[in-house]
């Protein structure tokens, strides 16, 4: 189902939804997801969020109970009705890699609570950043995979198209405040192509988890690894990295376990308690990042690549190091 | 900037064997950004560069793990803040002077991507270069002349040491300093609840990716006080009041050492103004202590010197 909506009536929507919606906003130059209460502070016009959704489903740092000498109290989140909009279609398809990691050996009810009545609202990338390259990964700026709705703005107005019986519901269930969107179609498709278009970054991926497996030992980490200063942002800044880390922490006699996002560029990552570090070096850890998403993620995940291509951490490495580049090094075409 | 000059040392350098390797600045396979680049053999100096987008400190490499090999001698190239980062490094023994042969760049300013884009889209800018006051940016559709002051950062603007000193080579001639800064410090007349609003709104975009430490020359203690969990200085926790912490830390040890060079607010992904607080705390340093962070490599780190008639009416 097609439909559309004027930016300026969004309001009544959100009243009638009653439940929280979380949108891209900016604060000066920064645009992150926030809550939203007033439709008017979601910002249309950027690239992409610089941090990335993934922190709404796995926040940065989850109280997982608090405790004192008598109780432990559990904070597992409850699975309330959510309505995530504005998320892109790159960071739309990192949930659905992020889905199996969080569900297959154990079911982590932080993460699936969150995910199970959250709806995705995802707004179509049109016009993709210097560094994308997501059509190198199977998918594109207007991708459905893992929306409920695809989101086109159209100026003035938002046109909503139903990807999943969820997303056809909400329509429905909404349908008075929304317009047909009669003869909108094809000036969706003209975006659509347009911004395919503006793609600029492509890598041959398909063949690099094989390839890889040879690499291991190759010299040519030595001199790719050489400028990178072991900060955490490639991986922080990544929506598909989903590594954590678990701290108690205390205050006199109250305490909360909490879990916060861990990088692998941290040597503290891999530190034995004996002193010994498997990862010593700047090299072994920046290698380490790259063989996980490209190597043993589809070893382990049904051949699937730890990676969306959203070129966050080709926008933000302060060294500019390039991943495009390092996996055309390192075989992909 | 003459390039040729700079490659023609360099390698003069590695043939002689004064060097073993050298860091430098190339550029990027895509678009027009550059970045470090290690060159260990002669074949490779071509890549150098230099340009008004080679923003970096390169001085940081001295510092990060692996320490250098005894003996063998490092090239750096070096802009005038860096240059003075790397005074402070050795001012503090982190590394010894005679482990380097430094490679002295004079700078005209370094562009603020944010500036420079807001003119001209980054996948239309190719290169760089300064003329006098303008700066030349070739693009997919030809040269654009802009005014020098609207592209460079704003401590670019109020550099007063852009020509680096205590160099084996300078490359090029010196560069002129300008007045130092006279910002107006809108923090001076905050109060302390206008202040707190402030820095809270920005702290609280914080993810601790510790990219501001990692590009720092001076933060280049062995163990970090944000890593230790015992004592746990700074929890691993993520909030404002955490974040804060961290960059209070971060802020007071850097204070009297800071050279200014402005990397780590450049690196920030969400854009928090870093160099802000530790030019404030170089501004008291100066204030108190009459003290400029490398500016002289013999000179005592400002910490560890004492003379009687210091100020000390703040302990009390």
């Amino acid at each position: 189902m097609d439909a559309t909506i004027k930016k300026d009536g969004l309001g009544p929507l959100f009243d009638k939804l009653g439940y929280d919606i979380l949108a891209p906003v900016r604060n000066e130059r920064v645009v992150s997801f926030k809550k939203v209460e007033d439709p008017a502070d979601i910002a249309w016009d950027h690239s992409n969020a610089v941090t990335p959704p993934k922190k709404l489903l796995f926040p940065q740092t989850e109280v997982m109970y608090t405790f004192d000498p008598e109780t432990i109290t559990d904070k597992t989140p409850e699975p309330v009705p959510r309505l995530i909009l504005g998320i892109r279609p790159c960071d739309a398809r990192s949930y659905r890699i992020l889905d199996p990691v969080f569900s297959s050996d154990f079911e982590d009810p932080y993460y699936l609570n969150r995910r199970k009545n959250t709806l995705l609202a995802g707004l179509a990338c049109a016009e993709p950043g210097p560094n994308c390259f997501c059509t190198s990964l199977g998918a594109g700026p207007f991708d459905t995979e893992g929306l409920d709705l695809l989101v086109v703005d159209l100026g003035d107005d938002l046109f909503f198209r139903s990807v999943t019986e969820k997303g056809e519901a909400f329509l429905s269930d909404n349908q008075e405040l929304f317009t047909q969107a009669a003869g909108k179609e094809a000036r969706v498709e003209e975006l659509k192509a347009a911004a395919e278009q503006a793609i600029s970054r492509h890598v041959e991926t398909a063949d690099l988890p094989e390839k890889l497996k040879a690499l291991f030992d190759d010299p040519v980490w030595d001199e790719m690894c050489q400028t990178c200063v072991g900060c955490y942002v490639c991986t922080y800044m990544c929506p598909t990295c989903h590594c954590f880390d678990i701290q108690d922490e205390n205050m006199g006699d109250q305490g909360r376990r909490i879990r916060v996002w861990d990088s692998c560029a941290n040597p503290e990552y891999t530190l034995h308690a004996s002193g010994y570090n498997p990862r010593p070096g700047r090299k072994n850890r920046m290698r380490n990042r790259i063989l996980h998403k490209y190597q043993y993620h589809p070893e382990n995940h049904k051949g699937q690549i730890l990676c969306v291509g959203c070129g966050r951490c080709i926008d933000l490495c302060p060294v500019n190091n390039d991943l495009v580049e390092e996996l055309k090094i390192l075989g992909g075409v | 900037m003459d390039q040729q000059l700079m490659r023609n040392k360099a390698r003069e350098l590695l043939e002689k064997g004064e060097i073993k390797y050298l860091f430098g600045y190339e550029r990027c396979d895509f678009g027009s950004k550059t970045r470090p680049v290690m060159i260990t053999s002669t074949d490779e100096v071509d890549k150098l560069i230099f340009s008004p987008l080679c923003k970096n400190n390169l001085s940081v490499y001295l510092t990060l793990e692996p320490p250098l090999k005894k003996g063998e001698k490092v090239g750096l190239v070096v802009k005038g803040c860096d240059g003075r980062a790397l005074n402070q490094v050795i001012q503090e023994n982190g590394i010894q002077r005679e482990a380097v042969v430094v490679l002295g760049v004079p700078c005209q300013g370094i562009i603020d991507p944010y500036r420079l884009h807001a003119k001209i889209p980054e996948e239309q800018v190719e290169e760089a270069r300064v003329e006098g006051e303008q700066m030349i940016i070739s693009t997919t559709s030809g040269d654009q002349t802009l005014s020098k002051d609207e592209l460079v950062f704003a401590e670019c603007m109020a550099c007063p040491f852009p020509t680096p000193t205590d160099v084996d080579h300078l490359l090029g001639a010196a560069v002129q300093g300008r007045p130092p800064p006279v910002i107006d410090d809108p923090f001076e007349t905050m109060s302390h609840d206008e202040r707190w609003d402030y820095w809270s709104g920005k702290f609280e975009e914080c993810v601790r990716c510790y990219a501001c430490r990692q590009v720092c020359p001076l933060c280049f203690c062995e163990e970090c006080a944000a890593d230790s969990l015992r004592p746990n200085w700074v929890r691993r926790s993520v909030n404002v009041s955490e974040n804060a912490a961290w960059h209070t830390l971060r802020a007071f040890h850097l204070a009297g050492r800071c050279a200014g060079c402005g990397e780590c607010q450049r690196v920030c992904p969400v854009d928090i103004p870093l160099h802000t607080l530790n030019r404030l705390l170089g501004i008291e340093a100066k204030k108190l202590y009459d003290y400029v962070a490398g500016v002289d490599p013999e000179a005592k780190p400002l910490l560890s010197s004492f003379k009687t008639e210091d100020e000390e009416g703040f302990i009390l």
